[in-house]
């Protein structure tokens, strides 16, 4: 059995054909199993925790510790895997719905708190699972404005604030593994096209802008939606994290890092 | 013999405070006591008062009228002189009133002004009256106070104490102490201490009264690591979370909090996560009165959660059932991988009780004890209870809100659905045959006549049966799972049945017709936030056979 394999689950996919979301599928396994085989992590002490949705669904698709949480919840459930035993790895993975509506103050909270977790926000602008319904990143919403996620997770003080798209894989990837490997609160929004319900692929084609090494503040991400859309890493601060604030890691447990 | 202490003042001026260290003396002197606290929702202002009950015998109950009255301040003194017994004595600060009869003036704002101390510090003054008018040394009450203060404090808090002793001359209410000594606990004190000795490790609750005392307790001491979350939904996903990842975890909320964690309570229940939620109930609906003591929330802590699920809801009666009902609940939890409410409320957790802890019949652990290659996350075993790891270990671990196989991966086929369905469902019997072992319920007395209650009404009723030699007394205290045959056994067999709840509708009387078939015509039914009196039980008790 090669490592790729080990890292799969008996079940079979039941996303729309080509659904942008095995790309996230596989860039997450590639950054693991990168993370695993440079021994910086053991696959044993990750800790996958999912919301509901589409994007939930990778709960069933990998073969690794998991806990399939509630709409919306991904983000507390993982908060508390890595309280209870800090020595774990723990990423959520939600879509926008669960992360900037549902749940949204969680985001805001673990942003504050910083809890050293990874979410990894699969932001296709729909309520995918109930067939399409728009949430608070899209766009095209009639008569509201659009919550810009990053300018959100900035002034919460996260302390890994990246995005990427499902166009650009060797950045997704590269990302994530960051976003891992940063000791504290990491969001990776990622923007991605709905084929079923939010097929804005050539939109978002033309209109993504990669930032590199720039500083960026939440002004950049201004009170108008932005005119493009930007990815990159926009923030990466090494700060003490929840678990290290409560007292948890003093005893015993040595940090993997 | 039984004697009552009142003291009232303003919010802030350290009525609790004072009347718990009275209740302590009278403790530690070997006096039964109970301390029943009356506040409002306000940090300064209004208006406060507690009652500390003093007894030759045990005692579970305040009393309506007081031999003494602690007046702080003015309002102290006009709201509660009324309720004062015939030989009864007041004690106000000077300047309050002038000196009469039975009102005493002991000078404590003057002492403190005197030497420029808190106002609240002068409340030792006061202490030293009433240790005078019960004919205890004042050195009695020292070493206890003692305990309160730095050593430069100490010369002034002594000196507080003796000015009050020697303001007042007549032991007038001395009675004979019956026992060496001993302690008080709230209920929410004595379900913290148990939390800690069962292993608890983490604690998530966003602040409520009256849960907050129980979270406070835990952080005395450092054993417990309490998280303030952003809301009581992050509360239970964390502690969800926790313990999959391997802790033990509780958290605390009263009815508000609970309702949002509704959601997740279910949750536990399909994920066979242990949860173990301290509930402790406040009056609603909604806010309604904050401070104010209920037990309306049986039917809901019976309910919450969407779906089917076996659950357990445990309501101690006391200190001493909090105690051991807390860590029952923590075995429970983790051993039938179920969530589990204790259920209490306002009255039991911040009512101070005689407190003496009896050793647990059960040994809470984390029941992690699944080992071996082939681990499935939720295999169906005899009991229906899937032995349990925590991530980190070479097998893939799974919890899930979806409906799932055995592994742990999601599933919408009817027989899994079903034969799931059945393995969470085949604990409850196992749940049973452990619970009986517990008293699920209890009898005191032995009357022909029944009374049936549930949680803190316990106390009053307790104290009531000594004036009603005809009547017994039946404490549920699992209602779920609900010993049936037992309490149908005990029902069909009373002359007579009388309901005593302190809600509006009779919930326990609802829950027994549901599970008996038997209805009870009689109930004793209190709402408004206040709790019973003994007093109180007998006089509706009297009326009701009256109207017979
Ligand atoms: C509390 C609650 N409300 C509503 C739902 C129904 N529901 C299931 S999936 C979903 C939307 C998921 O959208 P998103 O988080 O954006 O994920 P996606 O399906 O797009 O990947 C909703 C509303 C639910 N499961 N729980
Ligand atoms: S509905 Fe959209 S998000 Fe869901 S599987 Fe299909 S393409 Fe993917």
């Amino acid at each position: 059995m090669n490592k790729k394999e080990s890292l799969n689950s008996k079940m079979p996919i039941t996303w729309c054909p080509g659904c942008p979301n095995n790309v996230v599928l596989y860039a997450l396994k590639s950054a693991l199993e990168d993370l695993i085989a440079s021994k910086k992590i053991l696959k044993r002490d990750v800790v996958i925790v999912t919301d509901i949705g589409c994007g939930g669904k990778m709960y069933d698709y990998l073969n690794l510790n998991a806990f399939y949480g509630l709409h919306g919840r991904a983000i507390p459930i993982a908060v508390g895997v890595k309280l209870g035993n800090p020595k774990l790895t723990v990423i959520a993975i939600a879509g926008d719905g669960g992360t900037y509506s549902e749940g949204v103050n969680h985001l805001a909270a673990s942003g504050r708190m910083n809890p050293d977790i990874t979410a990894i926000v699969l932001n296709n602008g729909v309520l995918a699972l109930t067939k399409g319904q728009a949430t608070p990143t899209n766009r095209l919403l009639i008569g509201n404005s659009d919550l810009n996620p990053i300018a959100m997770a900035l002034a919460s003080k996260a302390s890994f604030v990246g995005r990427e798209t499902t166009f650009d894989l060797a950045s997704l990837q590269s990302t994530i593994k960051a976003a891992i490997n940063h000791k504290g609160f990491s969001l990776v929004d990622i923007i991605e096209p709905c084929l079923s319900y939010n097929n804005n692929a050539e939109w978002l084609r033309k209109n993504i802008e990669r930032r590199r090494g720039q500083t960026v503040s939440v002004a950049d991400f201004g009170e108008k939606s932005e005119s493009k859309i930007k990815t990159g890493v926009f923030r990466k601060k090494t700060r003490p994290t929840l678990e290290e604030n409560l007292g948890l890691l003093k005893t015993g447990t040595k940090k993997r890092r | 013999m039984k004697r009552s202490v009142l003291v009232g003042g303003e919010a802030g001026r350290g009525t609790d405070k004072t009347a718990a260290l009275i209740g302590e003396i009278f403790s530690s002197c070997g006096y039964y006591c109970f301390i029943y606290r009356d506040y409002g929702s306000f940090i300064k202002g209004g208006h406060n008062f507690s009652v500390v009950t003093v007894s030759s015998d045990p005692v579970f109950s305040h009393e309506e009228n007081f031999d003494v009255i602690v007046a702080l301040d003015d309002v102290a003194l006009r709201k509660h002189i009324k309720f004062l017994k015939p030989d009864g004595l007041i004690f106000v600060n000077n300047g309050d009133r002038k000196p009469t009869g039975n009102i005493i003036s002991v000078g404590a704002d003057e002492f403190a002004a005197r030497k420029n101390i808190k106002r609240s510090f002068g409340n030792n003054v006061f202490i030293g009256a009433v240790l005078k008018s019960f004919g205890l040394d004042w050195h009695s009450g020292w070493k206890i106070l003692s305990k309160q203060f730095s050593k430069f404090d100490a010369v002034v808090a002594r000196e507080a104490l003796k000015k009050g002793y020697g303001a007042w001359n007549d032991k007038r209410f001395w009675f004979k102490p019956r026992l060496q000594k001993l302690r008080l606990s709230t209920g929410n004190q004595a379900a913290a201490r148990a939390a800690v000795e069962s292993g608890l490790e983490l604690c998530f609750a966003y602040p409520i009264t009256p849960a907050t005392g129980f979270v406070d307790e835990l952080r005395q001491g450092n054993r417990v690591v309490v998280h303030q979350p952003e809301d009581e939904i992050a509360a239970i996903n964390n502690s969800l979370g926790a313990t999959f990842g391997g802790a033990m975890t509780a958290v605390a909320t009263s009815g508000e909090g609970a309702a949002l964690m509704a959601e997740s309570f279910s949750l536990a229940a399909m994920s066979e996560l242990p949860l173990v939620l301290y509930w402790a109930e406040r009056l609603g609906p909604s806010t309604g009165v904050p401070t104010y003591t209920s037990q309306g929330d049986l039917k809901f802590a019976l309910n919450i959660g969407h779906g089917e699920f076996p659950r357990v809801v445990v309501a101690p009666g006391d200190a001493d059932e909090a105690y051991n009902r807390t860590a029952e609940a923590f075995y429970l939890a983790y051993k039938y991988r179920l969530p589990v409410v204790i259920l209490t409320d306002k009255h039991l957790a911040e009512s101070y009780y005689n407190f003496k802890p009896s050793p647990f019949l059960v040994r809470p652990e984390k029941f992690l004890t699944a080992s071996g290659a082939d681990y499935k996350s939720y295999a169906v075993t005899r009991n229906g209870v899937s032995p349990r790891l925590a991530p980190g270990q070479n097998q893939v671990v799974r919890v899930t809100s979806y409906e799932h196989d055995e592994e742990g991966l999601t599933t919408e086929d009817p027989k899994t659905i079903v034969a799931m369905d059945a393995k969470r469902w085949k604990k409850r019997k196992f749940l049973e045959g452990e619970i009986a072992k517990l008293q699920p319920y209890r009898v005191y007395g032995k009357g022909k006549n029944l009374i049936v209650g549930w949680g803190s009404v316990k106390g009053a009723i307790i104290d009531a049966l000594r004036e009603l030699p005809d009547y017994s007394f039946l404490q549920i205290t699992y209602v779920a799972p609900f010993p049936v045959d037992k309490v149908k056994k005990i029902m069909r067999k009373a002359r007579k049945t009388i309901l005593v709840e302190n809600n509006s509708t009779g919930l326990l009387g609802q829950v027994i017709k549901e599970k008996t078939g038997i209805e009870i015509g009689d109930k004793i039914l209190k709402n408004g936030g206040r709790p019973f009196t003994a007093d109180e039980i007998v006089k509706r008790l009297k009326a009701i056979n009256r109207h017979e």
